[in-house]
């Protein structure tokens, strides 16, 4: 039994982590170690690994790890990770358009609250219902719409500028 | 900014999150149909998620990174499994020390209790000193003043230990004074 539920949870390891990664990467930013929320997350459901259905692991996983990355968020002190800089050299034009795409959304996304971060990325990352992201943050359906939508209209003001500049060219 | 008010903006966000029930799509769809702003205000919303799909790209990790994760979290969940199943057995061994130390630790006090002072020094074949407790009064000694035979002739009490172990001495020393007068009237006798 306990080799076997040992062996559900090598098996959804190996089958979530990069999703997982993702998500934490999307809701901690800079501010602390993406891999080290999903290590600390999927451990501490390991030691209690009994009590959890491993065959449907997907949603137990994801809501461990927003939570981690939710609790080392609202720790006071956190070390910022250095941000990893791609080598230089001439980078095609699209390349380097998207990367400053990505550098201004990636900046803007940091400033939203916690929870707007979160449900944000459930729903656009992982493409998840109001209702399971309701569920993953412990939140009702219309507050999960509400901060999703203010999410949007926060991260549409902080992004104006460099959707006019794109608008004109 | 947006060229609809706060309610279609909703309503447009929920219609391309596919959380939009058939009835309500099929009125989204009326109206986009003949509301230029309302298909602007789309076209709006969709270049912003494209933009941030872009970011949400960025994010994804690399096969590299992903293999790197599954092998760090593999390794902390056998040590933490090997703690687990050691736990068991490092308390049961905590258990029987401590139950050896308490063991040891009680042996100790009761033979530490055991040892009254006058014991060791109150037996004599003449005269023996032995505390007599009680609840309330303060410990007495007792002399015994014994016969060559053994039996008990007198007790005498004291109330300190120095007395007790004087009175013996001195008795001792008159008995051994009165057996050797004995002894010497004897041989006189044997000599006359």
């Amino acid at each position: 039994m306990a080799d076997e539920t040992t062996e559900l949870f090598e098996k959804a390891v190996r089958l979530h982590s990069r999703r997982l990664l993702a998500i934490a990467r999307a809701v901690v930013g800079y501010r602390a170690s993406p891999e080290d929320v999903v290590q600390q997350a999927v451990l501490n459901l390991f030691e209690h690994r009994e009590r959890y259905d491993w065959r449907e692991p997907g949603g137990l996983l994801r809501r461990a790890v927003v939570n981690e990355a939710l609790r080392i968020l609202r720790k006071p002190k956190m070390s910022v990770v250095e941000e990893e800089q791609v080598p230089g050299g001439a980078m095609p034009d699209a390349a380097m358009q998207n990367r400053e795409m990505v550098t201004h959304v990636r900046a803007a996304i940091d400033k939203l609250p916690e929870h707007f971060r979160s449900a944000l990325v459930l729903c656009e990352y992982e493409n998840l219902s109001y209702a399971d992201i309701a569920k993953t943050l412990d939140a009702s359906v219309p507050q999960v719409k509400t901060w999703i939508f203010r999410a949007r209209r926060q991260l549409a003001e902080m992004l104006q500028p460099y959707y006019q500049a794109d608008r004109v060219k | 900014m947006y060229p609809v008010a706060d309610h279609d903006l909703e309503l447009l966000e929920a219609y391309l999150d596919d959380a939009l029930s058939d009835q309500e799509l099929s009125a989204l769809r009326d109206r986009l149909a003949v509301e230029p702003s309302l298909m602007a205000a789309l076209r709006m919303l969709r270049d912003e998620r494209s933009s941030r799909q872009v970011f949400f790209q960025s994010i994804d990790p690399t096969p590299a990174e992903v293999d790197e994760l599954v092998f760090d979290i593999r390794h902390a969940a056998e040590r933490k499994r090997w703690w687990q199943d050691h736990r068991r057995l490092t308390r049961w061994a905590s258990a029987v020390a401590a139950c050896l130390v308490m063991g040891v630790a009680g042996a100790f006090v009761y033979h530490s209790w055991d040892k009254t002072p006058l014991r060791k020094n109150g037996e004599t074949p003449l005269a023996n000193v032995n505390p007599t407790n009680t609840v309330s009064a303060p410990t007495r000694y007792a002399v015994e003043v014994t016969d060559d035979a053994g039996n008990v002739m007198a007790v005498q009490h004291f109330d300190n230990e120095s007395e007790a172990n004087d009175f013996r001495r001195d008795l001792r020393l008159m008995q051994q004074r009165h057996r050797q007068a004995n002894h010497t009237m004897t041989i006189m006798n044997n000599e006359f």
